[in-house]
């Protein structure tokens, strides 16, 4: 068990989400950086999938109720315990009464905080991420705050089994103010002119301080629209970026009045009435997500194919026993 | 009618019916959407529905994109809609029209009060607007923005009221608030941003994590699409009645089955 010291900027459980239920109006939730939370898994031979904290940003605190295992991976946003610099993608044995806290924000902006056997709180719906806006899931439905005491799972594994374990370089990701996303064209992006599409994929984008887990805004240059027919106009709306109601995939680019792209996150609305250019691969959402006001981004067009490709390449690095040094 | 297939990065894919709004293209989205749920499909994590399309979650390690597609156009080229029937079901809601909380909460966005607003820009007195609203019913397209929150038209497209969204989104919406934006109307089940003109707040939840009425056991969420929605007026008074004693108030709902040739006003043939 530990307890929350201070919640900190804005701190929850999270999994990989519940996927598919976009037809109840709700959304996947989970980690926005998922790489980093399984990372984290499979240095505490967890589950890929088990529960650990998502830690915006500073001022996170929690004191140890008990001896645990724990790895912090994702940005880094000065992890210390009891004061001490620790290293991140490391197992780090917590004695109890040690105290955790995130004091600076380095790299990056999103920590995760994995434990051996997982965070345990109930499950809703298949999985123990958080919803805030829903105001269910994870623990009590919000944010963490000082007082609250969390449970860890079962596991059989021993901390000092595992301390030390680290990820191989290849895994571990360092973060700095320029990202390259890679994301696959399509949905309405008919509606927009070719130029459009090109200065889209081309341009320096500035994230806003419009930015969390429903969707990040970027700043940059007007892309336009093709003329339309009027039918949309009725029901869509008066603005050329208004479509009907449509259903939006994680990642989905949505272009509101031709201005600030925004991704739509892990915590997005289920459907929207605007058009989106395209969509960020699955894997780059992790990316994104450790992007900070006043970075800068590049929006890199791939085929289905190479997205599919990349996907199968990220998920044969968590197989790999290499990768994981003992 | 051209079904068309939508790219939407590595592992989902947009099925859709058309650019424009009729019945037709919903009921074919949901009938669509009950089947490849029927069926089992290798691969596919969830599907999730809007008013003219759906769109597949789907696991690109156990079926590739072009084989899905085609899984789909099979099921499609099976359907024979004028045929299907989809069991779907009436549910009766009360709601008080103009009421004190929504009011209050236009004043706070500097609104005017939105059910005069709205009935205003229709051409109609607000007592003849409530009396077109509570005789016409409505067909629940989607859920979605929120948890379990229904948008719903008019089946008899001759009721279709219409009005303008909030410039400026409001960065509060009372729970149940009945709004209006566009032609597409729905009830707030939590409280939450929004820009839709409020007519009126039902007293009944429509998404309870906590499940303290009986109509929530099997599922959280009381919608579902291809529902029909009729209103009822209500007071104040009754409204807090029905609040008060929530836990055991019986929800009215009945089944029914949905095609397309049989039904309500407007359903029928052509296109709403």
């Amino acid at each position: 068990m530990f307890e929350v010291i201070n919640g900190g900027m804005m701190t929850t459980v999270q999994d990989l989400g519940r996927p598919g239920y976009g037809s109840k109006g709700i959304p996947p939730s989970g980690a926005f950086d998922a790489y980093s939370l399984k990372v984290g898994n499979l240095l505490l031979k967890n589950l890929l999938g088990d529960a650990g904290l998502e830690v915006l940003g500073i001022g996170f605190q929690m004191k140890a109720l008990s001896d645990m295992g724990i790895a912090i991976t994702g940005g880094d946003l000065s992890p210390r315990l009891n004061g001490q610099n620790i290293q991140m993608w490391k197992v780090i044995r917590v004695s109890k009464g040690d105290v955790l806290s995130f004091s600076r924000v380095k790299k990056g902006c999103r920590a995760y905080v994995t434990v051996i056997g997982g965070v345990d709180v109930p499950s809703l719906l298949g999985s123990r991420s958080t919803f805030l806006r829903g105001e269910m899931g994870g623990y009590e439905g919000r944010m963490l705050k000082k007082g609250d005491i969390l449970k860890i799972g079962q596991s059989g594994i021993s901390p000092s089994r595992l301390e030390g374990r680290r990820a191989a370089p290849n895994l571990v990701r360092h973060f700095g103010n320029t990202f390259q996303v890679r994301a696959v064209r399509g949905l309405e992006e008919f509606l927009f002119t070719n130029e459009s599409v090109e200065l889209f994929f081309s341009t320096r984008w500035k994230v806003t301080p419009l930015a969390d887990r429903m969707g990040v805004r970027y700043e940059g240059p007007q892309l336009s629209f093709k003329p339309r027919e009027e039918f949309m106009d009725l029901e869509g709306g008066e603005d050329p970026s208004n479509i009907l109601n449509e259903c939006i995939p994680t990642g989905g680019l949505q272009v509101v009045s031709g201005r600030e792209p925004i991704v739509l996150a892990v915590d997005g609305p289920p459907t929207g009435g605007y058009v989106k250019i395209g969509t960020v691969i699955s894997c780059d959402l992790a990316w994104i997500a450790q992007s900070k006001p006043g970075d800068s981004t590049f929006f890199k067009e791939v085929s289905l194919d190479e997205a599919h490709r990349i996907l199968i390449e990220e998920d044969s690095m968590f197989q790999d026993a290499s990768m994981v040094i003992d | 009618m051209k079904t068309r297939y939508r790219i939407a990065g590595d592992h989902f894919l947009i099925v859709n019916y058309g650019d424009s709004f009729s019945l037709r293209n919903s009921f074919n989205t949901i009938v669509l959407c009950d089947r490849l749920r029927k069926i089992e499909c290798r691969g596919i994590r969830g599907i999730s529905s809007s008013i003219n399309s759906l769109m597949i979650d789907y696991d690109p390690f156990e079926i590739a994109t072009d084989d899905l597609i085609q899984e789909v156009s099979k099921l499609e080229d099976q359907a024979n809609r004028e045929k299907e029937v989809l069991s779907s079901r009436v549910i009766r809601m009360p709601v008080v029209y103009g009421d004190q909380w929504t009011r209050s909460c236009a004043k706070e966005f500097q609104a005017s009060p939105n059910l005069e607003f709205v009935s205003e820009y229709n051409k109609m007195g607000v007592d003849e607007l409530i009396q077109m609203h509570t005789s016409s019913s409505y067909r629940v397209v989607y859920i979605g923005f929120t948890p379990g929150l229904p948008c719903f038209v008019p089946i008899d497209s001759s009721s279709r009221i219409t009005a303008p969204k909030y410039k400026v989104p409001r960065t509060r919406t009372p729970k149940g608030t009945l709004g209006i934006g566009g032609i597409l109307q729905c009830i707030y089940p939590i409280e939450s941003p929004g820009g839709y003109q409020m007519l009126g707040r039902t007293p009944l939840p429509i998404y309870d994590l906590k499940r303290s009425n009986p109509i929530f056991e099997d599922d959280i969420i009381l919608f579902r699409p291809g529902d029909r929605i009729v209103f009822f007026s209500i007071n104040h008074a009754e409204y807090q009645a029905i609040e008060r004693n929530f836990s055991s108030y019986a929800y009215q709902i009945k089944e029914e089955d949905w095609a397309l040739n049989s039904v309500h006003n407007g359903e029928g043939g052509g296109d709403v």
